[in-house]
């Protein structure tokens, strides 16, 4: 990377002709190997974009995206590259996520033009679809932008399509790059036959890849209250955080409901109640408390609102609490962890990093990704776990030009010539043909399972925020809001999630007034215990929450993958 | 906020009918010297871009409010503790959100890498420039952002001091907004330096205490983004010679 960008200088980011074919071979497909296309193949589809661009150069664009390893590797490598190439200068702002987010909504709030395109996640596809103001890129494709639209796009290769396609059929965002949450544990100490001793001698059961929570819990006060040092270092069953910060909310919305149980069978989400535990009628959302049918104050709500706070404060170090979701972010890979119940791998480049604790002398990890354990209210046929792609995202008010110019961009970043080679320094897979190339076959013993995982057909069981959550932005703020007040024992977890269903009740009838046939309405207030008496979500309390523990080996639980 | 897309007029209408100033306390506004957006000239008399929005939308919204230039610290400090008193302005950032009650965004910056007009740098990435050190202000979100990305920062006690520093080389690169640039150039009497690299777009709000008055802030938001709709901040911008294209 730095033996290349110094030249870039030089050369300058506009030039006055298109490069010739042995410019861009010469110049850019060093850079950008390994590809899955051949050489013919990716020189053709180079030189596409290279005559495409052709009307734009000398155009500035100006997107924004999260700070994670893949967005870095974008803006410092591939985005000079792409201006080498089309003389499209790129402006590619790297940011906080909430921060991408307050920008996309400050855009459409105010009508200021701040960027051509943003790289956000598809969490937000239920407002994108309903609210008018996100370009349908379907459309576009189709009709304006059909000449700046790369013929070898091949959208079938997309992973994550479903994700940002919304109910009316329509693409609204194009994934960039794609992570899951799994569960993360010390593949090396799980493997130390006197820790497996010593657990079985006081569970019962081996010390393996936890299946449900009960297990989790177990290993977690295993590892915090019994084993406490391993090589002198103090060491931990739990890692999550607690600060009062937005990515509290993330936390709780991406992984803890949706696994305990809350919501129905069926995927993407469940239906007709999601793991938002907000009910839908059609595309229609009708509630998120019990009175209105909805699951968000339901014993399983309550449930994984409690073992969140229960575990941090018990099994996790004492600084969690503080923690938001970037600083707790690296300390796994510390080396003082031995199990994470929900981990995102978008860190998977920064865990495999030859210099952090947690790899090896041969650069293989001394940890693995595991499917992450199930809450007691979970059922078989519910979503398995999170993921989410970051999906570029264009505003239908965007200059045309402009417009044009940043989705050659977009395209440049997820077009077969580059993907993989961006996939092998970020780690965020978008397209199949990356998943199952050669080179992630020869990556994969020093990625811990993130290939595996992707190869499997389990990865269809892990999905995002679903489309019926119809504005994400304001209300993913009400769940830090209101959990907060529970994590600092100012109230029970039960008035935390009484509060939260209220709130997104009172914000969904705002809603009602969004046009569309998608729009909220709310049920009338009914009785929570009518609603319980009826199968599937709001589900009654169980009376036993915390079932045996169940373990498998690595090996077992991998297959459940298969 | 987002009650702006989904009925702007009714919000407005409504925020109309309960303002009334007579009955509400008075807002403190507690700005820090930050020329050209907001300072104090010869007179003591209150003068800038980010100024002239707060009277629009104080106006505009009914709002009784006193302003008063504090150091920024202080400011902070004090709005933490005060209710009914807000920052004009502070950079709405993740690790902030829940600290304040937000009104914003108030003010947009582009920012860029400066050089010294004389010394006409030229980088494809941050990353290339990382090995320069680039001067920025106590206060700024930008050097934090800098810092933390691995650059090494200069950090002055006010942003009016780096032009000259700029200019007599004390530093390569100065991160700081256009308006900024060109008018403390000017000030400091020295040639308008050469854009470097942009690389950032900072927003701005008027952060306020935790607690205050949940119609008022609303009511004020709601005006702010009916102020942009209608292009009159964009006019104040351009009174400043301030484009965000």
């Amino acid at each position: 990377m730095k033996r290349l960008l110094p030249a870039l200088g030089l050369f300058g980011y506009v030039c006055a002709s298109p490069p010739a074919v042995a410019d861009i071979a010469q110049l850019l497909l060093p850079q950008l190997q390994p590809t899955t296309l051949s050489e013919r193949e990716q020189l053709a589809e180079l030189r596409w974009f290279a005559t495409a661009a052709q009307p734009y150069r000398g155009v500035t664009v100006r997107v924004v995206s999260e700070r994670i390893a893949t967005h870095a590797y974008e803006a410092n490598v591939l985005a000079p590259l792409f201006a080498r190439l089309t003389g499209i200068r790129v402006i590619h702002e790297i940011t906080g996520e909430d921060d991408v987010v307050n920008k996309l909504n400050a855009q459409q709030d105010t009508g200021l033009h701040l960027y051509d395109g943003y790289i956000s996640d598809s969490d937000l596809i239920g407002a994108h679809f309903r609210g008018g103001q996100v370009l349908a890129l379907s459309d576009y494709m189709a009709a304006d932008g059909a000449a700046v639209t790369l013929p070898t796009l091949q959208l079938d290769d997309f992973i994550g399509l479903p994700f940002s396609t919304g109910p009316d059929g329509k693409l609204y965002q194009l994934p960039d790059q794609q992570f899951a949450n799994l569960y993360w544990f010390r593949h090396d100490w799980f493997a130390r036959p006197e820790l497996q001793q010593a657990f079985k001698g006081i569970y019962g059961y081996a010390l393996g890849v936890p299946q449900n929570w009960s297990a989790y819990e177990d290993i977690a006060e295993f590892f915090t209250e019994h084993v406490k040092k391993i090589d002198g270092q103090p060491v931990y069953g739990h890692m999550d955080y607690g600060a009062h910060d937005p990515s509290l909310g993330w936390r709780l919305s991406d992984a803890w409901l949706g696994m305990a149980g809350v919501g129905d069978v069926g995927l993407p989400n469940g239906l007709p109640v999601d793991d938002w535990g907000i009910r839908v009628d059609g595309c229609r959302p009708v509630g998120a408390s019990m009175a209105r049918g909805g699951a968000l104050d339901s014993p399983a709500a309550v449930y994984a609102l409690s073992r969140y706070i229960d575990w941090l404060k018990r099994f996790a170090p004492p600084e969690a609490i503080n923690l938001t979701f970037t600083k707790s972010g690296p300390v796994a890979s510390q080396g003082q962890i031995a199990q994470q119940i929900f981990w995102y791998t978008a860190f998977t480049a920064d865990y495999t990093q030859p210099d952090v604790a947690v790899v090896d002398s041969r650069r293989r990890p001394l940890w693995r990704v595991a499917p992450s354990p199930h809450g007691s209210y979970w059922q078989t046929g519910m979503k398995s776990g999170y993921q989410d792609a970051g999906a570029w995202t264009f505003l239908r008010d965007t200059p045309p030009e402009r417009l044009n110019a940043a989705w050659l961009y977009a395209q440049f970043l997820v077009s077969r010539s580059v993907s993989l080679n961006k996939t092998l320094h970020g780690l965020t897979p978008i397209r199949r043909s990356d998943i199952f190339s050669q080179a992630m076959t020869q990556q994969a013993p020093y990625l811990g399972g993130l290939v595996e995982f992707y190869r499997s057909q389990a990865v269809h069981a892990w999905t995002p925020t679903g489309t019926n959550v119809p504005d994400y932005t304001e209300m993913a703020n009400l769940w830090w809001k209101t959990a907060h007040p529970a994590i600092a024992g100012r109230i029970s977890p039960q008035q935390a999630m009484r509060n939260l269903a209220r709130a997104m009740d009172r914000h969904l009838a705002v809603l009602e007034r969004l046009p569309g046939s998608c729009a909220p309405r709310l049920n009338p207030e009914t009785s929570a215990q009518a609603w319980l008496a009826q199968p599937g979500a709001p589900k009654p309390a169980l009376k036993h929450e915390k079932p045996q523990g169940v373990t498998l080996s690595y090996e077992d639980a991998i297959r459940a993958w298969q | 906020m987002r009650g702006s897309k989904y009925g702007l007029t009714a919000l407005l209408l409504l925020s109309v009918l309960l303002s009334s100033t007579a009955l509400r306390a008075e807002l403190t506004v507690l700005a820090w010297e930050r020329e050209p957006l907001s300072y104090q000239d010869h007179n003591r008399q209150a003068q800038g871009l980010a100024v002239d929005i707060l009277k629009l939308l104080m106006e505009q919204a009914g709002e009784p409010y006193r302003l008063r230039f504090v150091p920024l610290n202080r400011a902070i400090r004090a709005v933490k503790l005060k209710p009914e008193t807000c920052v004009l302005l502070l950079e709405r950032r993740q690790e902030r959100e829940a600290q304040f009650s937000w009104v914003g965004p108030l003010l947009v910056s582009r920012i860029s890498l400066y050089s010294a007009a004389d010394n006409p740098l030229s980088f494809a990435s941050l990353e290339v420039a990382k090995e320069f050190t680039v001067l920025s202000h106590m206060g700024s979100g930008v050097g934090d952002y800098l810092q933390g990305m691995g650059f090494t920062v200069d950090y002055s006690n006010h942003n009016g001091l780096n032009a000259d520093k700029l200019a007599r080389q004390r530093a390569p690169l100065w991160a700081t907004s256009e308006i900024s640039a060109r008018v403390l150039s000017q000030r400091a009497g020295i040639k308008a330096p050469h854009e470097v690299l942009p690389f950032m777009t900072v927003m701005e709000a008027m952060a306020c205490h935790v607690g205050s008055d949940r119609l008022r802030q609303e009511r004020l938001q709601t005006t702010l983004l009916a102020l942009y709709r209608t292009g009159q901040i964009q006019a104040l911008y351009a009174r400043y010679g301030v484009s965000l294209d």
